[in-house]
């Protein structure tokens, strides 16, 4: 069918499996729930705590391996949170980051609670405060409601009776204290009423040292710990809570927070304790979700509070029909299973073991490729398993994990050693160290049991030609149960699935593991080892808080980035402009990139075509993920290079005059943030933009050909070192007297 | 019920007996006042039952003033805000100042300086330095003693060591430090308190606490401690009694329902800076004639007087 027949236009993507399977926590309610066990379980809890008096607050552990559904269990329990009339409950949900809870603080929790919503949580609460302490007076109770109600500002209520504010600071300061041991809370957020020293405060809240003026008014410990950690999500958490009856605090992948080789030290399972029974008084519903080895090493602890530990399981059979009968409702099948058969779900159970995720993802393929034939097929399933959930050739793992090595100052790796001698057995990568080392294989996906036996024994070999190495599967796409059960034991912890988003934390954090077990005889050795190994922790911590922070500007560059166009292309035109030897640098790149995925023209043209040709078009540009996430990529990139371009701009737009060596610092800066960006940024996902044409379609002439993907090579080349090729740019010019 | 124009003979001499210290820069009706000169103690309002304690602190404080040539005294106030902590320190200056055959005296008021965030220590050297610049003001009786002293100085400790060593014999200067608010402040007060001079500073009840545990007069300065509380029953009664008897011509106080007062409002008396801000902003409303003359004002008139002061804290946006 092409553009511009007279047929009907395809009814846009209805398939009803996301294609990450993965669930949408702070999202719509869009996903298909199939009431299991510990979906009921779950909800009845969380409804008994909803419609209980209040008051008490409640525990519940939700356990199970990856991929079963726990973060889909809590985003169900929150949806039915904002479903409640406003103001009556509140929630909050922390995916816990690897390295402890300290990590979790400041890479997640922290994300809500920006300075200012600190602030105005903090008035509220001192408001409840003044209130109960005038109520307790004889104060009217009218009067006291609308302090309660959030109608009065506490602050200027003080001022205005001419109270004593430093008594109610008091009492604030007391009532904090009452709920942390950390008496300092009091102290920062005293002197955020106040208004004093809110930037220190906010850094200090961030985990920084305290400032000068902070340790003088009493802060002097930085939150460092695990324990200062829970102790400054608890103490959040109750601002948070306010005046909402009803609370809800869901911190998922608690296992990230446990040490990987040892169990958690008393300080922190004491801190714990006392976290949770700070919950529990204060009425809030806290669900704690993560791999069973959570009750493991927090057991005893979590046991004191939890009101029910639910295991997250696999689907069964009929459970997964469920999950495809209540999808297919969704489509235009309506009713039964649409393409699948009893057989064919049968079948995805057996290959992926039950696991939801797994299931939803070939689920999710296998409807993509029975659009024409209208009927799944055993060999579409392979394929989907095979194929469609590989994310990447293992030639490009292979470039990826090498790349990985690199940025990670692990260059002294090797590819295609031979282990124990000259005839030994060879891993894919080897990272030497001292003596020994680790033995790393790649594979694509691993369906049958075969492949995946196959590569078992060769990790057997390995580790019998050298006992002390450490050997690490992965797997750039799908493993199914069969082959997972064929690969057990034979490697020194599981396989590592490659994934764009996580893979360079997982693979870190993995490294860090395996380095923990190793039984290296040089302490020095190993404590060499250990420090490279925690700065590479907390490099990936730094990473993902960069990333995440980056995410949130682009966004709110979406907003203008039409606006910022505009004005560059106006610059361009009429305004100021960079001298033209450094704005063919930025021409260049910036060409090349939009080249790769500028739609702005194509859907233009698209626009300007046959009926429904713009529709068409986003449907092959959105029907792939990868290619969906790569454009996002590309625009990502765009917005960091259009940012530096107008950063020079303005450099060279300053006044006359000014130290020549402080200038020249102040670009060094500019490109070396500008390098930086770049290189954080996962470029590689723009490799699911080349190959054939991604969007075009067929041979529809609303497209011009010229607008389709090529010369990726010479944009990575571009993209490497942009900042360097602008600062040679910038020297030729000045050089030259320009 | 329509507003009534003021008799003009009344707005003529019209002061509201409730002023506080501050209050449009005007100082409060005089009080009954326990000290000797109560014609110049504008401030303290003598409510408290710790009267007898006060005389006896009078005294102590007299004989520390005679021995001033030995060594300094330090005064700290502790109380909450609005407390009276100011009143109480005017009046002790004033007290000290009246004392027959003492040293003639200076008077500097620093409770305004360096108020911002700053370390202890710049606050130290911003009080020192405002200091100085008020001690080289020409009509002082003692300035040409004080040339001797640099042009600028980077800790008040240094400033009043110098200026306790240049004030000749039978001078002697009070000092009214700006309020501890940090722990530091207080300690730098005190260590920088030399012989010559009375020094006072306002803080928390709890940091005078704490002071009375950690710091001991020594050689160099002696330590009188004061505290100042909450209201007690009775006292806002006396509060008002004092202030409509004495607070001058033109107060015509209207008759309220006394335990309609303290039922709706009592909450609001917790100091003497509460409770003269709420019957100064109830006695301006009576003053509006919204309310009649001749009727007694009841509950149901104070509980609409707090909520018209409720709405002007309203939250914003």
């Amino acid at each position: 069918m092409t553009i511009g027949s007279a047929e009907p236009v395809p009814p846009l993507d209805d398939n009803p499996f996301p294609p990450n399977a993965a669930a949408e926590v702070l999202g719509g309610d869009e996903a298909v729930t199939v009431t299991t066990n510990a979906v009921d379980r779950a909800l009845r809890h969380w409804r008994a705590y909803r419609d209980g008096a209040g008051g008490q607050g409640r525990v519940i552990a939700l356990l199970g391996e990856q991929g079963t559904g726990k973060t889909h269990i809590a985003s169900r329990i929150l949806h039915e949170v904002r479903e409640l009339p406003g103001g009556d409950a509140q929630e909050i949900y922390v995916q816990a980051q690897w390295g402890g809870f300290r990590n979790t603080y400041t890479g997640a929790f922290l994300n809500w609670f920006r300075p200012p919503d600190i602030l105005r949580r903090l008035r509220e609460y001192y408001a409840n405060i003044i209130a109960d302490s005038l109520g307790a007076s004889g104060f009217p109770e009218r009067a006291t409601q609308r302090l309660r109600d959030g109608m009065v500002d506490p602050q200027r209520f003080v001022t205005e009776f001419g109270l004593p504010e430093s008594d109610y600071l008091e009492l604030l300061n007391a009532d904090l204290a009452d709920v942390t041991r950390n008496k300092e809370f009091g102290a920062a957020f005293t002197l955020l009423l106040r208004g004093d020293l809110k930037s220190q405060v906010a850094e200090w809240l961030r985990g920084e040292d305290p400032d000068h003026l902070l340790q003088e008014r009493g802060i002097t410990t930085r939150i460092g710990t695990a324990g200062e950690a829970l102790d400054a999500m608890g103490v959040l958490t109750l601002l948070y809570h306010g005046r909402a009856r009803r609370f809800v605090l869901v911190l998922d992948e608690m296992d990230r927070v446990l040490p990987s080789a040892s169990p958690p030290d008393e300080e922190t399972l004491e801190a714990f304790r006392k976290f949770l029974k700070l919950m529990v008084e204060k009425g809030v519903f806290l669900v704690l979700a993560g791999l069973p080895e959570l009750i493991t090493a927090m057991g005893p602890v979590l046991k004191e509070r939890l009101s029910e530990e639910i295991r997250v399981g696999q689907f069964t059979s009929i459970e997964a029909r469920e999950l495809v009968e209540l999808s297919m409702a969704r489509t235009h099948y309506g009713h039964g299973l649409g393409p699948f058969s009893d057989e064919i779900v049968d079948y995805i159970v057996e290959l992926t073991g039950g696991n939801a995720r797994q299931v939803i993802q070939l689920c999710h393929s296998c409807y993509q490729q029975s659009r024409e034939t209208r009927e799944v097929t055993e060999t579409m399933v392979d394929l989907a398993a095979k194929g469609k959930v590989t994310l990447i050739e293992p030639a490009q793992l292979h470039q990826i994990v090498q790349d990985r090595l690199r940025r990670l100052g692990r260059t002294e790796f090797d590819t295609g050693h031979p282990i124990g001698g000259p005839n030994g057995p060879r891993a894919d990568i080897w990272i030497p160290a001292y003596g020994s080392g680790v033995a790393l294989m790649l594979s694509g996906a691993l369906v049958k049991a075969g492949p995946a036996g196959a590569l078992a024994e060769r990790a057997r070999q390995i580790k019998a030609a050298d006992p002390r190495c450490l050997t690490l599967l992965i797997v750039a796409g799908y493993v199914s149960r069969p082959a997972f059960e064929a690969l057990a034991g034979s490697f020194s912890e599981g396989p590592l699935g490659y994934t764009d988003d996580r893979f360079a934390e997982d693979f870190a954090h993995a490294l860090s593991r395996l380095e923990q077990r190793m039984e290296v005889g040089d302490v020095d050795a190993l404590r060499v080892v250990r420090t490279g190994l925690s700065q590479l922790t907390i490099a990936q911590a730094t990473t993902q808080n960069f990333l995440e922070n980056l995410a949130s500007e682009v966004r709110s560059l979406q907003v203008t980035s039409g606006q910022q166009l505009a004005t560059v292309q106006r610059e361009l035109q009429e305004g100021p402009a960079l001298p033209e030897r450094v704005e063919e640098v930025f021409r260049r790149v910036l060409t090349e990139l939009r080249d790769l995925f500028y739609l702005g023209a194509a859907l233009g043209e698209a626009f300007g075509g046959e009926p429904g040709a713009a529709a068409t078009l986003l449907q092959r540009m959105t029907v792939d993920a990868d290619k969906a996430r790569a454009i996002g990529v590309a625009y990502l990139a765009e917005q960091v290079i259009v940012s530096f371009r107008e950063a020079v701009l303005a450099w060279f737009g300053e006044p006359p005059g000014q130290d020549p060596a402080v200038r020249d610092d102040r670009l060094k800066a500019l490109c070396r943030n500008c390098d930086t960006a770049l290189e954080y940024l996962p470029l590689n996902a723009l490799n699911a933009l080349s190959g054939p044409a991604s969007w075009s379609v067929g041979h529809s002439d609303v497209l011009d050909e010229a607008l389709l993907p090529r010369r990726r090579g010479d944009l990575y080349g571009l993209l490497d070192d942009l900042g360097a090729h602008v600062m040679e740019a910038v020297r030729a010019v000045l050089s030259e007297g320009g | 019920m329509s507003p009534l124009t003021p008799d003009a003979a009344v707005s003529a001499q019209y002061r509201n007996p409730f002023e506080y210290p501050g209050y449009a820069g005007e100082p409060a009706p005089a009080l009954d006042c326990p000290c000797e000169s109560r014609e110049t103690c504008d401030h303290y309002l003598d409510v408290d039952s710790h009267h007898e304690q006060l005389e006896l602190f009078d005294r102590i404080l007299a004989d520390a003033v005679a021995g001033l040539d030995q060594r300094g005294l330090f005064v700290p106030v502790g109380g909450p805000q609005l407390s009276g902590r100011t009143s109480l320190i005017n009046r002790c200056a004033r007290m000290v100042q009246s004392g027959e055959g003492g040293p003639r005296w200076a008077v500097y008021d620093l409770t305004g300086v360096a108020k911002g965030s700053l370390t202890s220590d710049r606050r130290l050297e911003k009080i020192a330095n405002t200091f100085l610049s008020r001690l080289r003001v020409p009509s002082n009786f003692y300035a040409d003693q004080l040339q001797l002293l640099p042009d600028s100085v980077t800790s008040l400790d240094d400033l009043l060591e110098s200026v306790s060593n240049l004030l000749p014999t039978g001078q002697a200067l009070i000092l009214k430090m700006p309020p501890a608010l940090i722990p530091p402040d207080i300690a730098g007060y005190w260590a920088a308190t030399k012989k010559k001079m009375v020094v006072f500073a306002q803080c928390a009840n709890s940091e005078v606490s704490e002071l009375a545990r950690t710091l001991k007069s020594d050689g160099d300065t002696k330590t009188l401690y004061l505290k100042t509380d909450v209201l007690r029953a009775g006292d806002v009664r006396k509060l008002l009694a004092a202030r409509t008897e004495s607070g001058g011509a033109g107060v015509d106080f209207p008759e309220v329902d006394y335990d309609s007062l303290l039922e709706s409002a009592g909450a609001l008396f917790q100091t003497v800076g509460s409770t003269q801000t709420f019957l100064f902003r109830f006695y301006e409303r009576y003053r509006n004639r919204t309310w009649d003359p001749e009727q007694k004002i009841g509950e149901a008139e104070i509980s609409e007087f707090i909520f018209e002061v409720l709405s002007t804290a309203a939250q914003e946006g």
